[in-house]
């Protein structure tokens, strides 16, 4: 590419709090239009805020995983807007001092993205444009959000939906956002300028709102790349504006230049004094924090020996990973981890039902199927078998294991039947050993009609080969 | 002092029609207001304490109470819709001039 | 002019029913209303009935709280579930809310019957009440002055004979000022002391609700009926019962004069107030000379801040989810635009002008900012005076009420409330009380100012120069129920 990106990133995120950031209607998502309403979230005449003190503690919690440094006295202010889904014509949020200042992320090719500051906001409501008019929905308006500011540190799309995935994965891992684009409970801002590489100064940016997806987000930064580089190409200069994206074309668009860009009025929130947490509360909320996906991710990889394709699976969802952990103890890790992907992860396919791990074998009923296999005690098929059936009736492996299905053949016995097998298969042995592999599997299929499917196939085949060399 | 120009950007941010209004004469109204308000500039202000002494506000416990019937929530609107269970406010798009 | 004391009194004596007393009221404001103005909505049916049900709780033998059966007003920015709230707007001409505010559910769980709503400036933004979408009620004390604003209906109720108090709101001088006009008592609580909760926003940071009475123990009443924390306003705190403990004592208290408040005004003020020092005095207070440098930096830092927040707090009337739409317009923007334009009046606007101006980028520095530094320095002063003395006397107006004929231009106006607006600015209590008369025999006010959450001292002070005085400077109401 000629050009190196430069790319900030300003994130949404929905904080899961059950009531919203400055009333107590609920803040479920959904929910027939303007239900989840009252005086307060729809700004009628007199009403006043009353923060969530939860709301304040997830942000800070986020802060503290992000490694910000959460401040002990911040200040909500009103921003000034007048659109039809933000009833008071401003939006409740925070200005010169946030909650949370500083902090980073750290990408897998060893660069660091230094974060600017995390803030709390309430979120607006939502609008469906009609022939008639803009419908008006505030359900979701006054739900709390955080806006996570990026500096201009990422250079390309791999670096940025990296840092988004970072962000996902651990605010859920944290429990204060379901972080779901496509229900627009985490959504983003692309900041983006071009400059040659080198170059010491930033060229002029574009800000493209509101991308709701990893595909989008890819697809408008490809698109404003290509954009700006048309024009500084051509000599010409690239003008900074605030831009939409569409995800049907896969274009962004100008929405407003600077020069008539709004003036938010900022003024320190009148009905709320101000935020305060203690140094002690904010140390408990760091002590309270679990561990974090990227340090389990280093944890599976480097002392479990996990491959990091495997170990990134795990650690996408804290089911998930709670669920692997208590599978896994006093096994080997890479049993209960191939287990888990390969048989689980293809029958439970969808991210939901991931996000939302909750399969019909329990992890210590696992364990246990797990353990008897480790230990020799059964083969794989009968944990094929046994964990179908635990799957479809709910109970523990001891329910299904009969007493045929432990008398696994000892090495010795398994050698001396793998013996006979050759000597009673001559014609597949010389099928064989002429290039027709598949004469193989009827050697050791003998094998295993001679002991009901009570030896281990993979042994069997083993000893079969190093027998007829 | 403002200017007709700086009238009309502050109309505009204050979400005020001037339709019809002489600006002029406008601007010197509030042109009079701002420099009554301008004698702040003249206040000398060493020796006064200026950190913030504010308290601690309550916060809200995170419990769900009962969101208000949605058709007590319309029940001032100028053009509402019923949808459902629900409804919208209307925010109206296209207007009648006469 | 009838006291909250006197109603129980004969409540509880049985001599005159709830009902009665009601229907006396309610039947006075209908009839004076016309003419007078000081109510905005009437409501005999709501007011009936509360009454009914406080004779049913008499005729039950159960006690009745202070303020049960006694008829007021209320202020019409405060939101009464079912009857309509219109802020002295066009906006909200039609406006009926569909919640109580947290100061009217005190109130109707003591039985309070509301005559009415009162008239009042538009927004509470002004202070003659000149700007009520309605016409501007009259003074009862003088007709062809003004109430005073912008608790000016509620003032001219008490004052004329249709309500025994008044609930009215206090941003710069909303209610001591008009008390002050009208020869009435005004208090302004501790900022804090009574929720906002349901009290339709001017100025946040500024804003208190308040009583108007006809004498000092009623204040203390009301404000004792009124004042809670309230778990929806964060800024709520409430503040100390107070009623109980009035001993009209002042013995030793330490009475502050700050001569900048006593510029340039009229003789006949300074000398009225002056003199009910020395009465104070006689009455065991002990006076002493102290300075106040920043009184004249507290108009501008209030309308600084008062307007920025006023431009905020009026954004949402965008004729979308309540209030007056606009029939006529090209699209959305010019639907607002107009909207607003048709609905508020000119006071309004042009605050919402500078409030706009004082917070957009470029003058917020020189201007809100400063302004905020100003409150605070004004505050310091309060809180260095307090050591030194335990209250302040002034006087509460630089004059007595206007003419209704005076043109004034719109800084002259708000320098009406250059004697009120730092107790605002600074969040403390006052008190203003009828002190004197002017040649034309109309009322004139001094104010108390106290400590914060400090009302006991203020509310002291006040009835000691009650007593004092016999109450000579109590006058009987001009119309309306003479019991």
């Amino acid at each position: 590419m000629k050009y190196e990106m430069v790319i900030g990133l300003e994130t949404h995120v929905e904080l899961s709090t059950k009531t919203k950031i400055f009333c107590g209607c609920t803040t479920q998502f959904g929910g027939e239009p303007n239900t989840h309403c009252c005086p307060i979230c729809t700004g009628m005449p007199g009403t006043l805020p009353v923060l969530n003190k939860e709301a304040v503690r997830y942000a800070a919690r986020a802060g503290a995983a992000l490694s910000c440094d959460v401040q002990t006295r911040s200040v909500m202010a009103r921003k000034h807007y007048v659109y039809p889904d933000l009833p008071k014509a401003y939006q409740v949020s925070q200005f010169d001092l946030p909650l949370c200042l500083g902090g980073y992320v750290d990408l897998s090719n060893g660069r660091r993205i230094n974060l600017t500051r995390i803030h709390i906001e309430e979120d607006a409501g939502k609008l469906v444009h009609t022939s008639r008019g803009e419908m008006i929905d505030y359900n979701r308006g006054g739900v709390p959000l955080i806006e996570i500011v990026s500096e201009p540190d990422l250079r390309g799309t791999d670096e940025v939906l990296e840092y988004m995935e970072h962000l996902q994965t651990t605010l859920r891992a944290i429990g204060v956002s379901d972080c779901r684009m496509q229900e627009g409970s985490m959504r983003c801002d692309v900041n983006l300028s071009l400059r040659l590489p080198g170059a010491k100064e930033f060229g002029t940016r574009s800000e493209t709102k509101n991308l709701n997806s990893f595909t989008a987000i890819a697809a408008a930064i490809e698109y404003e790349y290509a954009r700006q580089a048309e024009i500084l190409d051509a000599g010409g200069v690239v003008i900074q504006e605030t831009r939409g994206f569409s995800a049907e074309t896969g274009e962004t668009s100008s929405l407003r230049s600077k020069e008539n860009s709004d003036d938010y009025r900022y003024f320190p929130e009148p009905d709320i004094i101000a935020v305060r947490l203690s140094e002690e509360e904010i140390a408990a909320i760091r002590g309270a924090l679990p561990e974090l996906p990227a340090a389990k991710l280093r944890r599976y990889t480097d002392d479990l020996g996990i491959s990091a394709a495997d170990a990134k699976l795990l650690t996408k969802y804290r089911a998930v990973s709670e669920y692997f952990e208590t599978a896994q103890a006093g096994l080997s890790p890479k049993t209960a981890a191939s287990f888990i992907i390969t048989t689980m992860f293809s029958e439970i396919t969808t991210e939901s039902e991931r996000e939302h791990w909750n399969p019909s074998v329990s992890a210590q009923n696992l364990n246990e199927l797990l353990g008897l296999s480790e230990s020799g005690k059964i083969n794989r098929a009968t944990v094929k078998r046994v964990y179908a059936q635990m799957a479809q009736e709910q109970k523990p492996a001891s329910a299904f294991i009969t007493e045929e299905d432990t008398q696994v053949f000892g090495d010795g016995e398994l050698s001396e039947l793998c013996r006979r097998a050759v000597e009673e298969n001559a014609k597949s042995v010389a099928d064989y050993k002429s290039g027709r592999e598949k004469a193989l599997k009827a050697i050791v299929g003998f094998v295993m009609r001679e002991t009901k499917g009570r030896a281990d196939a993979q042994k069997a085949e083993q000893e079969i080969l190093r027998i007829i060399g | 002092m403002i200017t007709a120009d700086g009238l009309l950007k502050l109309a505009s941010l204050s979400k005020l029609s001037l339709d019809g209004i002489d600006l002029d004469e406008t601007a010197r109204d509030v042109g009079s207001v701002i420099d009554f308000a301008n004698e702040v500039s003249t206040a000398d202000l060493t020796g006064y304490n200026l950190t913030e002494t504010d308290d601690q506000s309550p916060l809200r416990e995170d419990i769900v109470v009962p969101s208000v019937p949605v058709g007590t929530i319309l029940v001032n609107a100028g053009e509402a819709v019923t949808d459902g269970g629900g409804g919208f406010f209307v925010a109206p798009v296209k207007g009648a001039v006469k | 002019m009838t006291s909250i004391t006197q109603i129980h009194e004969l409540l509880v004596s049985k001599k005159m029913s709830a009902s009665e007393l009601a229907e006396q009221y309610v039947s006075a404001a209908e009839r004076d209303n016309p003419e007078m103005k000081a109510y905005i909505t009437i409501t005999r049916d709501a007011a009936m009935s509360a009454a009914r049900e406080v004779d049913a709780k008499i005729a039950r033998g159960a006690e009745i709280p202070p303020l049960a059966g006694v008829p007021f007003n209320m202020k019409d920015l405060v939101s009464t579930a079912g009857v309509r709230t219109t802020c002295a707007s066009k906006m909200l001409e039609d406006y009926v809310p569909f919640y109580d505010a947290a100061v009217w559910e005190a109130l109707q769980s003591q039985g309070a019957v509301m005559v009415g709503k009162g008239n009042m400036d538009e927004f509470a933004m002004g202070s003659t009440n000149k700007t009520s979408y309605f016409g501007a009620p009259l003074n009862p004390r003088g007709k062809s002055r003004v109430p005073g604003g912008s608790s000016g209906g509620v003032a001219a109720a008490v004052a004329g004979g249709t309500a025994v108090y008044g609930i009215g709101s206090d941003t710069g001088g909303s209610i001591r000022q008009p008390a002050a006009y009208c020869g009435v008592v005004g208090l302004k609580p501790t900022y804090g002391a009574v929720s906002r909760y349901g009290l339709i926003a001017f100025a946040s940071s500024l804003d208190q609700i308040g009583p108007l009475t006809a004498n000092v123990r009623d204040a203390a009443i009301v404000l004792d009926a009124i004042s809670d924390k309230d778990s929806r306003d964060m800024t709520s705190r409430g503040t100390a019962k107070t009623a109980d403990r009035l001993t009209g004592d002042v013995h030793g208290l330490r009475i502050g004069i700050a001569r900048e408040f006593f510029e340039n005004l009229p003789p006949e003020i300074e000398e009225s107030v002056m003199a009910s020092a020395k009465t104070l005095e006689k009455q065991g207070a002990v006076l002493a000379d102290v300075s106040f440098p920043m009184v004249s930096y507290g108009l501008p830092t209030y309308y600084i801040l008062a307007c920025a927040e006023a431009s905020s707090n009026l954004g949402r009337y965008d004729g979308l989810r309540f209030g007056h739409r606009a029939e006529e317009f090209r699209d959305l923007e010019d639907f607002i635009c107009k909207t607003r334009s048709e609905g508020f009046g000119a006071e309004v606007k042009r605050r919402i002008l500078l409030g706009t101006y004082v917070l957009s980028s470029g003058y917020y520095d020189a201007f809100y900012n400063k302004a905020q530094q100003l409150r605070r320095a004004i505050s310091n002063d309060f809180e260095k005076l307090f050591g030194a003395v335990d209250c302040l006397l002034t006087p509460t107006t630089p004059s007595t009420a206007l003419r209704f004929d005076a043109q004034l231009s719109p800084v002259e106006v708000y320098m009406t409330d250059i004697c009120t607006v730092p107790i605002n600015i600074a969040g403390v209590p006052a008190i203003s009380f009828p002190c004197g008369f002017d040649a034309d025999g109309l009322p004139i006010g001094a104010q108390l100012i106290g400590r914060k959450f400090d009302e006991q001292t203020i509310l002291n002070a006040a009835l000691a120069f009650e007593n004092a005085t016999a109450a000579e400077f109590l006058r009987p109401s001009n119309g309306g129920v003479s019991l």
